[in-house]
């Protein structure tokens, strides 16, 4: 209680100006970034909600006239125990007109004894099988180089789609021919399993559901989750399909912006994909995805950044200056932060980590109400009640996420870790080193 | 008698004077069939085999299993034919020494031949008793062998002499046998065959998973490890280079840059794409078209003789054929039954209030049953029996006279009501071999006497044994 008190004390006998000095960080960047961010969603809803409803009426109208053939591509490797799940959630899609290609990448379990099956069932069209192992990438064009479809959808062998999705995800192609890809909604299929899978769910709704939709409509968004995206078929050829990874899915994102092509976000077309129950698994996860920033936009595609260039183009520019400077940029300035923190307010530091924590969690639930009411239609029962875990999310995000990301930024800008990572076979990996990709 | 030599000319030019020589097409064997045995001189296969099919076609033990030699001057296929044979010589081979052999051998022969009862007359027309008594004789076994004109694939070429000619019924008779337990098979290979004909000559054929159309080429998938691009060969070919569609870098080293991680089929009538072909077989006789898992697929096998199937050589089919029928067919001791027979004339004397009736019925052509229905033969008898009993009321009596000849005593019943019955029983018998058997076989044969009590027990057996055997 002593506590408390002297924090509301502390609190109530700084000026204005002095919290805003001692919570820069808090007030610069995230209050701005977030809080901004969903106020130009209910200004772009409060304005543009009805002509926006009109554009997706008649573009549905149109889809449902063409019906062009969709081709859903599954790469992965010893994926087997998902297929009838995801064959029967296809099943059911409100949009028959597709074929479902599964590419199994040099599996060692039973996905070829399953894949075969489903085959012969004639529940999915096409079972490519690679006796040996060549990575996602491979595995994805496989599937591309077979595929019949004007369109594809690309996404994981454990995502599981709304009976809606895919007519959701293919209907922005027809309201805006110049999109080239168009992101569908992932969300957290095992909610309840753990601690760390109710962080993520509330994560990848604010990120993902909410962040993306705001970069989608600002005409930045970077990437087209490999969950679960759609792309043009034409374009894919165009650009030779995926390269190699970890990260192909932001990589094929910026290939396609690079055609000058825009990258859509569809909060309707929503899937639940199977996300690591534990926080070592999340590390893991999470290392290979920020290190393939580095190794994508600071490497690969650094030309973005070259305002010289013929092919130059100022949303690509703001794409990847948003993504480098709030990733990484921000989360060196974290540290930055700390450091000041304890050389200016050493005494009070106790003080002002909570004043932060408090502000974040009431931040987060600004965002939240935003996501229930944004995403209502779709949000599932389990996924409004993460509600009540939005104290522990500054934890999750604002420590946790933070010190992985760290560690993977620094290991991948010094040692070019993302090459070792066994998430790709060495024989690929060494090219992709030697190549400089 | 000197042994009989037949085939060339040039037989009758060199042995003719330790041999008599024979022309087996022109002359009826009956001629020769003290021969101690029988030696062919050949150049020509199918003289050769005709010879030899000449002597073992024919109904009398003594000939068809009489020792056969082959002096081979330059037969092509010899390997079949001498399967068939007792021994073969090369014409360089030939001397003294193997005519000496030829003697001791066929006397062997001959001495088992002569325990077979009536081995001298024409009794066996069973193809099945001609093959076990065969097997019994030279104490060998039936050996499968690789032949691409036999609609198996394989044969046993002892056998193919017995038959007229190629035909589904070797199967029928080594499936018989076996069931029988007359012979027993070792493992030697399993085959595909077709489930319309039997046939082994198959064609599988890969066809398209859509049209079914067998006009699809196979492509191998390359996976170039730089750029991550996988596609068929051919989008990797340029002139006599492979470069890669993607990253127009050339492929230099397999499994350096770039692997074959797999294979994809192209249907060149529909433009289908696939990696697993369906696979359907048509078969080369009778077209049928299988689909690889609906295939019978036999054992073959080669095969000796068992313990039972010494009775069945020395004492003839018949033998077999009772233990079903016993089985089949609850009857009293033919013994037992003549008591009662005379106790029921008496008593018919006696008291001259009643009549009743005796019936025989006799089976013929059991051994053609056995060999069409191979082991469902003892459904068949129980079949028969249940016609036969359904007719029979509990005070009737049935005893064995032999193994095909039954004789029933049917109490209180006059001879007007016997055969009503028995012409029931006829009909559904008829009704039977129809559903049953492709030739329809007249293999049942009724007769009945009345008991009036004037005629002994003697006389009315002879009664109705008389025609039975006709």
């Amino acid at each position: 209680m002593l506590f408390i008190n002297n924090f509301i004390n502390y609190v109530s006998s700084k000026t204005f100006i002095e919290l805003f000095f001692l919570l820069w960080y808090f007030f610069i960047f995230d209050f701005t970034r977030y809080f901004l961010s969903d106020i130009f969603l209910c200004c772009y809803f409060i304005f543009f909600g009805k002509k926006f409803r009109e554009r997706e009426r008649i573009a549905l109208k149109k889809l449902n006239t063409f019906k062009p053939l969709v081709s859903i591509i599954v790469p992965g490797m010893n994926e087997g125990k998902h297929l009838d799940e995801l064959s029967d959630s296809l099943k059911f899609q409100s949009y028959k007109n597709f074929e479902t290609i599964v590419v199994d990448d040099g599996s060692d379990d039973n996905t070829n004894n399953i894949g075969r099956r489903l085959e012969a069932e004639n529940k999915i069209t096409l079972f490519l099988k690679n006796k040996t192992r060549g990575g996602k990438a491979s595995a994805a064009n496989f599937g591309l180089r077979y595929a019949k479809g004007q369109f594809i959808v690309h996404m994981d062998a454990d995502t599981s789609l709304r009976y809606d999705a895919i007519e959701k995800v293919i209907m922005p192609f027809f309201f805006d021919m110049n999109i080239g890809a168009v992101a569908g909604d992932v969300r957290v299929r095992n909610v309840n399993a753990s601690i760390a899978t109710n962080m993520q769910a509330y994560e990848y709704i604010k990120n993902i559901s909410l962040g993306r939709a705001v970069n989608s409509r600002l005409n930045i968004l970077r990437i087209v989750s490999g969950a679960f995206g759609a792309f043009k078929t034409e374009y894919l050829q165009r650009i030779g399909g995926w390269d190699i990874g970890p990260g192909l899915d932001g990589d094929i994102t910026v290939k396609i912006r690079k055609l000058k092509k825009r990258i859509w976000f569809e909060n309707a077309a929503v899937s639940y994909t199977n996300t690591p129950d534990t926080f070592k698994k999340l590390a893991n996860q999470r290392y290979r995805w920020s290190r393939s920033l580095i190794r994508f936009r600071l490497r690969k595609h650094l030309n973005v950044f070259n305002i010289f260039s013929k092919d130059f183009n100022i949303f690509n520019f703001l794409s990847f200056t948003e993504n480098v400077f709030f990733n990484v940029g921000l989360n060196f300035k974290w540290w930055f932060y700390i450091f000041f923190l304890l050389l200016f307010a050493y005494h009070d530091v106790k003080y002002l980590i909570l004043l932060n924590y408090l502000l974040y969690v009431l931040l987060n639930t600004v965002q939240f109400i935003v996501c229930l009411f944004f995403l209502r239609k779709t949000l599932l029962l389990n996924e409004k009640l993460l509600i009540f875990y939005l104290p522990l999310a500054p934890l999750y995000t604002g420590i946790y996420l933070r010190i992985v990301r760290t560690y993977a930024y620094i290991s991948e800008a010094l040692f070019k870790m993302s090459y070792k990572d066994k998430w790709n076979p060495w024989k690929v990996s060494e090219k992709a080193e030697k190549e400089k990709f | 008698m000197k042994p009989v030599i037949c085939g060339d000319h040039i037989a009758e030019e060199l042995y003719s004077d330790r041999f008599l020589y024979k022309n087996l097409f022109e002359e009826t064997p009956d001629k020769f069939i003290s021969a101690p045995y029988i030696l062919i001189v050949s150049v020509d296969y199918h003289q050769a085999a005709a010879l030899l099919h000449q002597i073992r076609s024919s109904n009398i033990p003594f000939l068809y299993l009489k020792s056969v030699f082959l002096i081979d001057c330059g037969i092509a296929e010899i390997d079949y034919i001498k399967k068939g044979l007792d021994k073969t010589f090369k014409k360089n081979e030939f001397d003294e020494n193997s005519l000496d052999f030829f003697s001791h051998y066929s006397e062997e022969i001959n001495k088992k031949i002569k325990q077979i009862p009536g081995s001298e007359k024409p009794s066996d027309n069973n193809i099945a008793i001609k093959v076990l008594r065969y097997m019994y004789t030279r104490n060998s076994s039936l050996e499968p062998y690789k032949s691409s004109i036999h609609y198996l694939g394989y044969t046993y070429p002892v056998t193919d002499f017995f038959f007229e000619k190629l035909n589904n019924n070797l199967v029928k008779l080594i499936s018989f046998l076996e069931d029988h337990q007359l012979i027993s098979g070792e493992f030697v290979d399993r085959i595909f065959s077709c489930t319309q004909c039997n046939s082994a000559f198959l064609n599988f054929r890969e066809i398209c998973t859509e049209c079914k159309s067998p006009n699809i080429e196979e492509q191998q998938v390359i996976h170039h490890f730089r750029c991550a691009y996988v596609g068929p060969e051919k989008d990797f070919i340029r002139e006599d280079k492979l470069v890669c569609p993607k990253c127009k870098r050339t492929l230099k080293l397999v499994g350096n840059d770039y692997e074959k991680p797999s294979d994809i089929y192209s249907c060149n009538n529909c433009g289908n794409k696939f990696q697993e072909p369906d696979i359907i077989t048509e078969c080369y006789n009778c077209s049928k078209k299988n689909l690889p898992q609906h295939l019978l697929h036999p054992t073959v096998k080669s095969y000796k003789l068992e313990e039972l199937a010494s009775s069945v050589v020395l004492y003839g089919m018949n033998n077999l054929f009772q233990h079903d029928i016993e089985k089949n067919f609850p009857h009293i001791k033919y013994g037992s039954f003549l008591k009662t027979l005379e106790t029921e004339i008496e008593r018919i004397r006696r008291f001259k209030l009643f009549k009743s009736t005796l019936c025989l019925i006799k089976f013929k052509n059991l051994d053609k049953i056995y060999l069409s229905q191979g082991i469902k033969a003892n459904l068949f008898i129980q079949e028969l029996s249940d016609i036969i009993h359904n007719v029979l009321r509990r005070s009737d009596l049935i005893t064995l006279y032999n193994e095909t000849i039954f004789i029933i005593l049917m109490t209180h019943t006059e001879i007007k009501n016997a055969q009503q019955a028995f012409t029931r029983v006829k009909e559904n018998i008829d009704k039977l071999s129809e559903k049953n058997l492709s030739d329809k076989l007249n293999f049942i044969k009724i007769n009945t006497v009345e008991i009036t009590g004037v005629k002994t027990s003697k006389e009315i057996m002879d009664e109705l044994l008389q025609n039975a055997f006709h």
